[in-house]
């Protein structure tokens, strides 16, 4: 018996299934069937992909984003047992691989990066003994930004579904889990509403908190109507928690 | 008992689920572990009124590669939030040198491999605190073998100690497939250790080979092969229906059951009788 019979084996079928290389002393006769493997594993990994990513997909050609897939494929061990995952290792590999810029798609990290966290935020785990709690829209009311949500600074405003020719433009994109309806939804915020959910994000506090803490932090008055508007809309997308009453 | 995989597309429907009610439900843990959220819910109102088994994807049995510690760490604290009734896994491999594959990929029929997977098999079992119930796959390509399938499968069962989960559609597509008599191989196999059964249907190429998609209806072959089955085992095993793809309306799901339990019933009274 060969020590090593079986990683030789099982390493050359991976090997040949991320890269299409066929194994050195390997058998002819197991190429069809290896070859079998790698269009089954393939099709699992780029519907996952497809799925994960379909504004990136639609922006780009065919061919182009399904050798991007073929890139990750064959250069970017996956090291999660959770195959949703992927999706976030794709975003980073292709980050890291300055994919974007190089193929002529400077706007593709910021879509990458917004089309993941949209599927993290959909899956991500619950926080243990949290509650939402509606707030009651009382002047000077304390609330906090619900835990689920994430604050992008885009260079590209890739969450619009215009064609191709994405002009650069610094947008603030709040994400966030519907603490009702658990559907993942997206406010593209003007800078002074990027720093008031930043604000909020760090330290809970009413409208006229706030708007203080905004002025300290940046020097500017924000418009007292903007803001209880801003406030308004907020909680109308279930934004907004009330915090307990000791923490007040 | 008659079970069925649950899948998100039917997550709505189970919970209000009153006419033949399937008797537990499955899933892959690595496809709902360590998230929340909307499908998270759904799962918990099954769980409430489910028994749950657990059928897993990532284990990597036959890889030489050491358990994924990590991994089995979150398992045995989804274990703990979940009350799973029965963990199952694959005897093949899709993990080397600490990459996933997500496919279930056929191990050479060799007695390194059965050493390797009884080895990893008892880590996994010590570490889970729980027993480890192994399912024959279905395969496309014979890598080496120095021993028949039936061998290979019963060694591992054997050396391993894990409990059997017997896959009557895999036995068939492997039968067509590879060429050899369905009804021969499932009289080889150790029957005692059969922990429960796994069916689905399968995809016909126009060659003639087959496809284990889980994604048709299960097929009347198949259905002769699962009473061959209970008749061989002679005592109830929970069995379940797979259906990953191309899922179909409730209704088609539940004739499907209810045809896996007249085959339980027809094969009961007729044991009974004699």
């Amino acid at each position: 018996m060969h020590p090593d019979r079986l990683s030789r084996i099982t390493g050359g079928m991976a090997g040949f299934i991320r890269t299409g290389v066929y194994p050195e002393g390997f058998p002819e006769s197991w190429q069809p069937g290896l070859t079998l493997y790698r269009t089954l594993t393939r099709s699992i990994l780029s519907d996952m992909v497809d799925t994960a990513f379909p504004i990136c997909k639609r922006r780009i050609p065919e061919t182009v984003w399904n050798d991007l897939t073929e890139l990750f494929i064959r250069e970017c061990p996956l090291h999660s047992p959770r195959l949703w995952e992927i999706a976030g290792n794709f975003a980073e590999f292709h980050r890291n691989e300055n994919t974007g810029v190089r193929l002529g798609y400077p706007w593709l990290d910021d879509c990458l990066n917004m089309e993941w966290i949209e599927l993290e935020l959909f899956n991500r785990p619950d926080q243990p003994g949290w509650k939402f709690k509606a707030p009651t829209g009382r002047t000077g009311e304390k609330v906090s930004l619900i835990p689920d949500h994430e604050l992008l600074v885009l260079n590209y405003p890739v969450f619009r579904t215009a064609g191709p020719g994405l002009k650069p433009e610094t947008c603030f994109l709040l994400l966030f889990r519907d603490p009702v309806s658990l559907t993942v939804q997206f406010i593209n915020l003007q800078p002074v509403g990027a720093l008031a959910a930043e604000c909020l994000r760090n330290e809970p506090g009413s409208c006229e908190d706030i708007t203080d803490r905004i002025y300290k932090l940046a020097g500017i008055s924000p418009d007292r109507d903007a803001m209880t508007r801003l406030f308004t809309l907020f909680r109308s997308k279930n934004l907004l928690t009330r915090i307990s009453k000791e923490k007040q | 008992m008659v079970g069925i995989g649950f899948r998100k597309e039917f997550s709505e429907t189970l919970p209000r689920v009153r006419k033949d009610k399937p008797d537990f439900i499955e899933f892959a843990p690595e496809n709902w572990m360590k998230t929340g959220g909307y499908y998270h819910r759904q799962l918990q109102k099954a769980a409430e009124q489910y028994p749950i088994f657990c059928h897993g994807l990532s284990l990597s049995i036959g890889s030489p590669d050491e358990p994924d510690w990590d991994f089995l760490a979150d398992l045995k604290q989804f274990f703990k939030d979940v009350p799973v009734v029965r963990y199952s896994d694959h005897i093949s491999f899709s993990q080397v040198s600490n990459a996933h594959l997500y496919e279930l990929l056929p191990l050479p029929m060799i007695e390194e491999a059965v050493s390797r997977i009884a080895v990893k098999a008892r880590q996994v079992q010590d570490f889970l605190e729980r027993p480890l119930i192994l399912e024959n796959p279905s395969y496309y390509l014979v890598t080496e073998a120095d021993m028949t399938e039936a061998d290979f499968i019963s060694a591992v069962l054997r050396e391993s100690g894990c409990g059997f989960l017997l896959d009557v559609n895999n036995v068939y597509v492997n039968s067509v497939n590879h060429g050899y008599d369905p009804a021969a191989f499932l009289r080889s196999l150790p029957a005692e250790q059969v922990s429960y059964l796994h069916i689905a249907g399968h995809l016909k190429q126009p060659d003639g080979f087959l496809l284990d998609t889980h994604g048709e209806a299960i097929a009347d072959p198949v259905y002769d092969l699962l009473k061959l089955t209970l008749e061989t085992l002679s005592r109830e095993v929970p069995i379940l229906l797979e259906r990953d793809f191309n899922i179909p309306a409730w209704p088609r799901l539940r004739e499907e059951m209810n045809r896996i339990r007249r085959i339980q019933t027809e094969v009961r009274e007729v044991q009974f009788a004699s």
